[in-house]
């Protein structure tokens, strides 16, 4: 069981605070969604979680130690993380970018022997490549294929790695209605059985309310909040972030809250 | 990339294809040594003039030898830079390298200090010591200008290079302006790259250089697939991305200006090589690597050989050759490569 804690955390990019005091804490077996609307903070958050950017106020715990003094290395032995943009270079192939999952590539990157993979990784990744779908693309470069399928083949290979926590930021972007349900399945289904830690960034607020089990709804980098998707409903500051007139209405069919859309808000 | 042992049959022809193109690669060296070293001013092509073996291996061997393994230089570097700086454009050159190398190799020659030492050591020791000084001390101001707090920055990298090089080509034609007219003929031959006057003990000079860059080239070629994909993918994957930013330069540095230092900086091969390395045996370095030593080699080879016959009694800077050659081929590939 893993528990991560966030405590006041604050970041800066230049002298623009992008994050300011957030707090929250998540655990293992939870699936998180970071919801906000563009630039509301969910990729510094993620980023600063992942060890690539530093963290300029409070603290992260990571069962209770400090992360910031964690070793990078042992930073992505525990996260994963698949980020909204990518530069997969032309040249490459599905597989040679599934393969960059496998542990062996890390451990090898300085060796004059090459990185074998024994049969149990490979089966591993190419279970992982099956469950998205994604294993008749094997041989095609990455390049040629649909934004939803390279979407997918960067899921694949970022829980191929098979870390305690795994970061995924707008995992749904470029994916049809029946890819995102798919993947919202899946992820559902991996956080249950494996139990690990999944936080994804989204912006589906209906998706996030069906399959998160934690939301955390962020505004002009401060989180505005933080807890199970049903008390959302309640809170007058996130219809407010959202700029135009929703309403809660209850989804007949799961019972879950669900935003319908009431008009433009007032254009100030 | 990872290697998976192909222990099942419908990877069986995916392998022997790939057999048949490195045997294809070693052919095209052997071809290309062979060549070198039976044509020549002395016997003409072919044989016409018949000198035996062992004249022609005395006479050709070191500079087949020295354009086997400078090409194989400057095709690995160019490799390893390319995936650098996330660039097709990159050759090896471009850390101002070969500028530094010109305008040592120029100072050195002007002021008659080379012409002593060449003298005195034999060959073209005294300009390679000074063009390996240059080399050296333009790169380190390079990376200077690049790294803050051990950080490498590719892009302040490659704009640094291109700008001190700018300034280096200055100040080596001010240099040269000034110099004795006989002198800058020769040193004008040097800077445009050759192998004509070099000896084994050249050769043996740059095995050490060699055994170095290509050793740690070959040793991060998984680091560099990982490098391919990007700084911040590389970083998630877990491998330690300024590690290998920093291996990769200094490999990239010995090999081009052990080179430039003793065959002066030969156009275009660097750049050709690793880009036909990777449409004849695919991207990732454990292939891209050892595919652009092999190609940039043969290239040198061919090279010189056409250097030597072209004007009869006459030898043409082995960098005219390249640039010309290599760029016409270079063109034409790239202009057949948008056609499916």
């Amino acid at each position: 069981m893993n528990r991560i804690t966030f405590h006041e955390v604050g970041i800066q990019h230049g002298l623009q605070p992008v994050l300011n005091s957030v707090s929250f804490e998540c655990q293992s077996g939870e699936l998180v969604g970071l919801l906000g609307v563009n630039g509301s903070g969910k990729t510094s958050l993620l980023n600063v979680l992942s060890g690539w950017s530093n963290l300029s106020q409070g603290s992260i715990q990571w069962n209770g130690d400090d992360w910031s003094q964690v070793p990078a290395k042992e930073k992505m032995r525990r996260v994963s993380f698949c980020p909204q943009t990518y530069s997969i270079p032309e040249s490459a192939t599905v597989e040679e970018t599934l393969l960059m999952g496998a542990s062996e590539f890390a451990n090898h990157w300085f060796s004059l022997s090459a990185p074998r993979l024994s049969q149990k990784e490979k089966q591993r990744l190419d279970g992982w490549a099956e469950l998205f779908g994604v294993t008749h693309l094997k041989s095609q470069s990455f390049a040629s294929l649909s934004g939803g399928e390279q979407r997918r083949v960067l899921l694949a290979r970022t829980f191929a790695r098979q870390t305690d926590l795994v970061l995924l930021d707008e995992p749904l972007a470029n994916l049809d209605l029946k890819g995102q349900i798919d993947v919202a399945l899946l992820l559902r289904s991996i956080v249950q059985k494996k139990s690990s830690m999944v936080i994804w960034s989204l912006h589906d607020w209906n998706l996030a309310m069906e399959f998160c089990d934690r939301v955390i709804v962020l505004h002009q980098g401060t989180s505005v909040y933080n807890g199970v998707p049903s008390g959302v409903v309640n809170e007058t500051e996130i219809s407010k972030s959202l700029g135009s007139q929703w309403q809660w209405v209850e989804n007949p069919n799961t019972q879950s809250p669900m935003l319908a859309f009431r008009g433009p808000g007032k254009l100030s | 990339m990872a290697e998976v042992s192909a222990g099942d049959g419908k990877n069986n022809s995916a392998l022997r294809f790939q057999i048949n193109k490195w045997f294809l690669l070693l052919l095209l060296c052997v071809v290309s040594a062979w060549l070198g070293l039976v044509n020549g001013p002395g016997s003409g092509w072919f044989g016409q003039g018949a000198l035996d073996w062992q004249t022609q291996w005395i006479i050709r061997g070191p500079r087949v030898a020295l354009a086997m393994l400078i090409g194989a230089h400057l095709g690995v570097a160019g490799a390893l830079l390319q995936t650098l700086f996330r660039n097709p454009l990159a050759e090896p050159y471009i850390t101002g390298v070969s500028s530094g190398a010109a305008l040592g190799a120029t100072l050195g020659i002007a002021t008659g200090i080379t012409g002593a030492l060449n003298w005195s050591i034999g060959g073209w020791a005294g300009v390679s010591l000074f063009a390996l000084i240059g080399a050296v001390a333009a790169t380190l101001v390079v990376i200077r200008v690049a790294s803050r707090q051990g950080k490498l920055d590719a892009t302040k990298l490659l704009l640094a290079g291109v700008a001190l090089g700018g300034l280096l080509q200055a100040l080596t034609a001010l240099v040269t302006l000034q110099a004795n007219p006989f002198w800058v003929r020769g040193a004008l031959f040097w800077l445009l790259g050759s192998l004509a006057y070099l000896d084994w003990k050249a050769f043996w000079a740059l095995i050490p250089f060699s055994l170095i860059g290509l050793g740690l080239s070959w040793a991060l070629r998984t680091g560099l697939d990982g490098l391919r994909f990007g700084e911040m993918d590389a970083y998630h994957l877990g491998l330690p991305i300024e590690r290998i930013k920093w291996i990769t330069l200094s490999a990239a540095c010995v090999l081009s200006a052990s080179s430039v230092a003793v065959a002066g900086s030969i156009a275009f091969a660097g750049l050709l090589a690793p880009h036909l390395a990777r449409k004849f045996v695919g991207s990732s370095h454990a292939a891209t690597l050892p595919a652009s030593a092999l190609i940039g080699g043969a290239l040198l080879t061919l090279s010189d050989l056409i250097a030597r016959m072209l004007l009869p009694g006459r030898e043409i800077p082995l960098g005219v050759i390249t640039g010309f050659a290599g760029c016409l081929f270079f063109l034409g590939v790239l202009s057949r490569s948008g056609r499916r």
